[in-house]
């Protein structure tokens, strides 16, 4: 297993390189350029003595090949550049806004299974009964809703009956946790409910698939009592999809939820990434797809991983 | 040589379970469907009416959806206008309509086209295995760095506006999920053969 690890990690090395070429090239090739996006309307108006300035200082008068390796030098020094926009360095973003990020979601991925795997389980032994069909209700109904509106909801309600609104800003949990989850708690719940529907629907299908296997039913005639039945045996083998699932939503969660976000106002990685895409800010864009990019390759292998200790008949060569 | 017992076996009734088996088990027939699957039924309607809404647009409406009519704007709802008019005084309901069907085309063929092309690339990441496990998944990791929005305004700037670079940016969006469950369901499923 642990050379298996090795491959991956030496393996993540070309799929890193392949994300730094891919998202160069695009934001290069997409149409219009950052310092005009600065000027707006008025970037008609700028001197080309001007143009030729600025575009010197933001480092991107050098020829695309010199530019693309300034880059990777640059990265592997750990200087992550500086925004064209902000005053501050990417670091800085990232370090500023990436904590809420992550709290709000691992806080909704946890309330995902708190909520979904249960309600999954009981969907699933009970199928076709009355509490099968109000769970099926609810799951389909937080699969509908969208986010944004859900927590624009929430926002109003709050706002017009009880006159409360969450804090602004940036608040460290460290610091202040109570302000700090008045914050993180309303995308957290929003989202939360959301992926709760996904890994509802997939644990109540696995487990529907898994409880009609044969070993269940040798376990039970052994006289194993039903709850180790369920909860040893058969989730454990239905539990790979519901794990995956969780991780490939978990990854989405960390590259930001941009509409949530501006639904609650909440300052995370996902708004920062939009308003960079809209000004095309390219040292931003660039450093966080290659963050997220070490985020996929990390939860996936931790995944893989566990596949193999979940199912022990899994191994890989 | 068979031997042929009077004792009739009859397959344990968790085994007969699914609509198909159900309606086998009960004598086909609508009725009979309709009483076990209420809910299904219900959304059944609804897509049916949906659907033919969507596709007998022109046919259901009399106005225009696209036309501006500044006389008429911001009305409420009346006789000729059952929703309304919007601010540039085009019939809501009628935008409703029309608007179906652009939804329905695109979510029925960008599901189609992720969730296919996810399926297949899963089953096959797993059933090969080895090399071609290691090298496809790291490609995909390199397609889910991109956040699903930005991956979809790329895809669609880079392919120009119209429903079919619409289809496939929201098809690329979903196939990492496609790809991923697939692919750990078909690992484990590999090791019962």
């Amino acid at each position: 297993m642990s050379r298996y690890v090795l491959r991956r990690v030496l393996h993540a090395i070309p799929a890193l390189l392949g994300v730094t070429i891919i998202v160069f090239v695009s934001l290069r090739v997409m149409p219009g350029d950052p310092v005009s996006i600065m000027f707006g309307t008025q970037a008609t108006k700028i001197r080309p003595e001007d143009r030729a300035k600025i575009e010197a200082d933001l480092g991107l008068s050098a020829p695309l090949t010199v530019q693309y390796f300034k880059w990777l030098k640059d990265i592997s020094s750990g200087n992550l550049g500086k925004s064209f926009w902000r005053g501050d360095t990417v670091l800085d973003l990232i370090i500023q806004r990436g904590p809420l990020t992550v709290e709000i979601a691992v806080m909704a991925i946890l309330l995902s299974w708190v909520v979904g795997i249960p309600v999954g389980i009981l969907s699933a032994l009970r199928q076709n009964s009355a509490l099968d069909y109000i769970a099926r209700f609810f799951t389909v109904l937080f699969l509908a809703i969208p986010g944004f509106w859900l927590g624009a909801l929430i926002v109003l309600v709050l706002l017009l009956w009880w006159d409360y609104a969450p804090p602004l800003g940036v608040i460290d949990l460290w610091n202040n946790p109570i302000k700090n989850l008045q914050v993180v708690l309303g995308p957290a719940v929003v989202l939360g409910l959301a992926v709760s529907a996904y890994i509802a629907r997939m644990t109540r299908s696995s487990l529907l698939e898994i409880i009609r296997e044969d070993y269940i039913r040798t376990a039970r005639a052994k006289g194993l009592q039903e709850q180790a039945v369920i909860l040893k045996h058969a989730l454990r083998n239905a539990a790979l999809p519901i794990i995956t699932l969780s991780g490939v939503l978990f990854g989405f969660l960390l590259s930001g939820t941009v509409v949530v976000e501006q639904a609650f106002n909440v300052p995370g990685l996902g708004k920062a990434m939009i308003e960079a895409f809209v000004t095309l800010d390219y040292a931003v864009i660039q450093n966080l797809v290659l963050l997220y990019s070490i985020v996929f390759i990390v939860i996936n292998l931790i995944i893989d991983v566990s596949y193999a200790w979940l199912d022990p008949r899994i191994r890989y060569l | 040589m068979a031997q042929h017992s009077d004792v009739q076996l009859k397959p344990p009734a968790v085994l007969q379970t699914g609509a198909g088996a159900l309606a086998r088990r009960e004598g086909l027939g609508l009725a009979t469907f309709v009483r076990q699957f209420p809910a299904g039924c219900i959304g059944a309607v609804i897509l049916v009416f949906v659907t033919f809404f969507a596709l007998a647009a022109p046919l259901v409406t009399v106005h225009d959806p696209t036309q501006v009519k500044l006389r008429e704007r911001k009305q409420i709802p009346s006789w000729s206008h059952p929703l309304g008019t919007d601010y540039e005084g085009r019939d809501i309901l009628t935008r409703i309509i029309y608007g179906g069907r652009v939804s329905l085309a695109v979510s029925v063929l960008s599901v189609l086209l992720g969730t296919t092309v996810g399926a297949l690339w899963g089953v096959a990441s797993a059933y090969i295995g080895g090399r071609f496990d290691m090298h496809s998944q790291r490609l995909l990791e390199i397609f889910m760095s991109f956040p699903p929005l930005i991956l979809a305004m790329m895809l669609v700037i880079g392919m120009g506006a119209g429903l079919w670079a619409v289809v496939i940016a929201i098809g690329m969006t979903r196939l990492p999920f496609g790809v991923r469950v697939v692919r750990s369901v078909a690992l484990s499923v590999k090791e019962l053969a």
